[in-house]
């Protein structure tokens, strides 16, 4: 089998995501859905229902009375962080293998899939954009193809670092140049065969390309910055992560200085520690 | 040996000889570790961001956030259990880049800078440090013998 059907055939085997999941996504396509017809397609899942009640009645919201039902959880959570939760719960399972391919143990890449959802929805808030239902996540897919890539990047692992190292190549141009595809395309691949909305698919393809606010969506640019930004602090980078190439359109456009970038990261920082807690991950990032 | 973990913006000081301290995954930020042989006291610093001008309100929270709020902290911290500043060893870890000329990407440049600024101001020499390129670190402070271990992805475990 060649390198191609056998990526392919990966693919097949990756479990999906979850079909309600997908429903709400396409839902959500429309910005005046009433969110009580979203609740009608949740229920259907009992397991996202069930994390959904048990975040409501956990102790960091310290309720008396038991929630129950999604109606009560939406009037304690707020429609769309609800909405932030049911995608998160959704990839949970998805995300928290370890990928030995791009050196990342246990949880670390969905602690960096949390991480970059939170701070694109950060940027999202900093920037006084309206609410984006893509960016958050497009955030939490983004990387969705190093899943179906960990194996061949694992068998590459030493080329692909070598070219890396040695000859200045970002992560993602070498892991292309040796595999012939990276983790942007196969992880766009994948949200289609999902059938995923486009808006999320695109923020898949292009996270790692030179995006501008001139020619893509908005939501691609702050998935792109808050990506470098989380593999900056180390935040699920693994081996290669640093070899990350930020827009230079994209930073220059918006026109931040350093300084306000830092101001972002540590506003962003105690955001993540709460998202961290309403999903029940550790609070050092790996399981 | 029991392993106490370092959070980003946080900082642990210890002198139970039977710890490892260890903080995971340094990128742009900067991981302090300080130990004196003598009382076999140590402690590591993970701070994220250079200046808390930025925000003294979260700096006054979260003081491990900053360079210039958390190093104090650390060596405060550390002379309550007997660390002293004439013997302590110190080792600078992490301040690495992702691929990016324009500066905008420069906080591991900047965190380092202020580290050196602040310890040279306070008569503090740098013992070792492993600072810079584009690796991910994880440092692990062995309290019994102060042996200061640096890890990353894909590389040998090297002692500074
Ligand atoms: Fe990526
Ligand atoms: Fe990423």
């Amino acid at each position: 089998m060649s390198l191609n059907d056998k990526i392919l055939d990966t693919m097949d085997r990756i479990r999906p995501f979850p079909q309600v999941v997908v429903k709400v996504l396409h839902l959500l396509e429309d910005p005046d859905i009433p969110a009580s017809r979203i609740m009608e397609v949740v229920r259907y899942d009992p397991v996202i229902t069930m994390r959904l009640l048990q975040v409501c009645n956990s102790a960091l919201f310290g309720l008396k009375r038991r929630v129950e039902s999604l109606q009560q959880a939406m009037i304690i959570l707020g429609s769309q962080a609800m909405m932030r939760l049911i995608v998160a719960f959704g990839a949970l399972d998805l995300l928290k293998d370890p990928l030995p391919g791009y050196g990342l143990e246990r949880g670390e890449l969905l602690d960096h899939s949390v991480a970059c959802a939170t701070l694109s929805q950060s940027l999202l808030k900093e920037l006084n954009f309206p609410e984006d239902h893509a960016v958050f996540t497009g955030a939490i897919l983004h990387d969705v193809g190093k899943l179906v890539l960990n194996e061949y990047a694992g068998e590459q692992y030493w080329e692909i670092s070598r070219m890396v190292d040695e000859e200045g190549q970002s992560a993602i141009e070498a892991e292309r140049a040796v595999l012939g595809v990276d983790h942007a395309q196969i992880g766009a691949q994948l949200a289609q065969r999902w059938n995923l909305p486009q808006s999320i698919v695109l923020v898949i393809l292009k996270h790692h390309e030179s995006v501008s606010p001139e020619r893509d969506p908005l939501a691609v640019c702050l998935v792109h910055l808050a990506n470098v930004m989380c593999v900056q602090l180390g935040i699920g980078a693994g081996t290669r992560g640093l070899a990350s190439r930020p827009s230079q359109d994209l930073v220059q456009s918006l026109g931040w200085s350093p300084k306000k970038l830092d101001a972002c990261l540590s506003a962003f920082w105690c955001e993540l520690e709460r998202a961290r807690s309403l999903l029940n991950l550790p609070s050092e990032g790996r399981a | 040996m029991r392993q106490r973990i370092v959070g980003i913006a946080e900082m642990q000081v210890s002198d139970d000889i039977n710890e490892v301290l260890v903080t995971y995954s340094l990128g742009s930020c900067i991981g302090v570790v300080i130990y004196d042989p003598e009382a076999r006291v140590g402690g590591i610093l993970h701070y994220m961001l250079p200046d808390s001008s930025l925000d003294p309100h979260k700096a006054a929270e979260k003081p491990a956030m900053f360079a210039d709020t958390g190093i104090p902290l650390l060596f405060k911290t550390a002379y309550g259990l007997g660390l002293e500043k004439r013997r302590a060893k110190v080792v600078l870890v992490g301040g690495a880049q992702v691929l990016d000329d324009s500066g905008y990407f420069n906080i591991g440049k900047r965190n380092y800078a202020m580290a050196r600024k602040i310890l040279w101001k306070n008569n503090v020499l740098v013992d070792a440090e492993d600072v810079g390129g584009r690796i991910n670190r994880t440092v692990f402070l062995e309290l019994a013998t102060g042996r200061t271990l640096v890890k990353s992805p894909g590389r040998e475990m090297r002692e500074l």
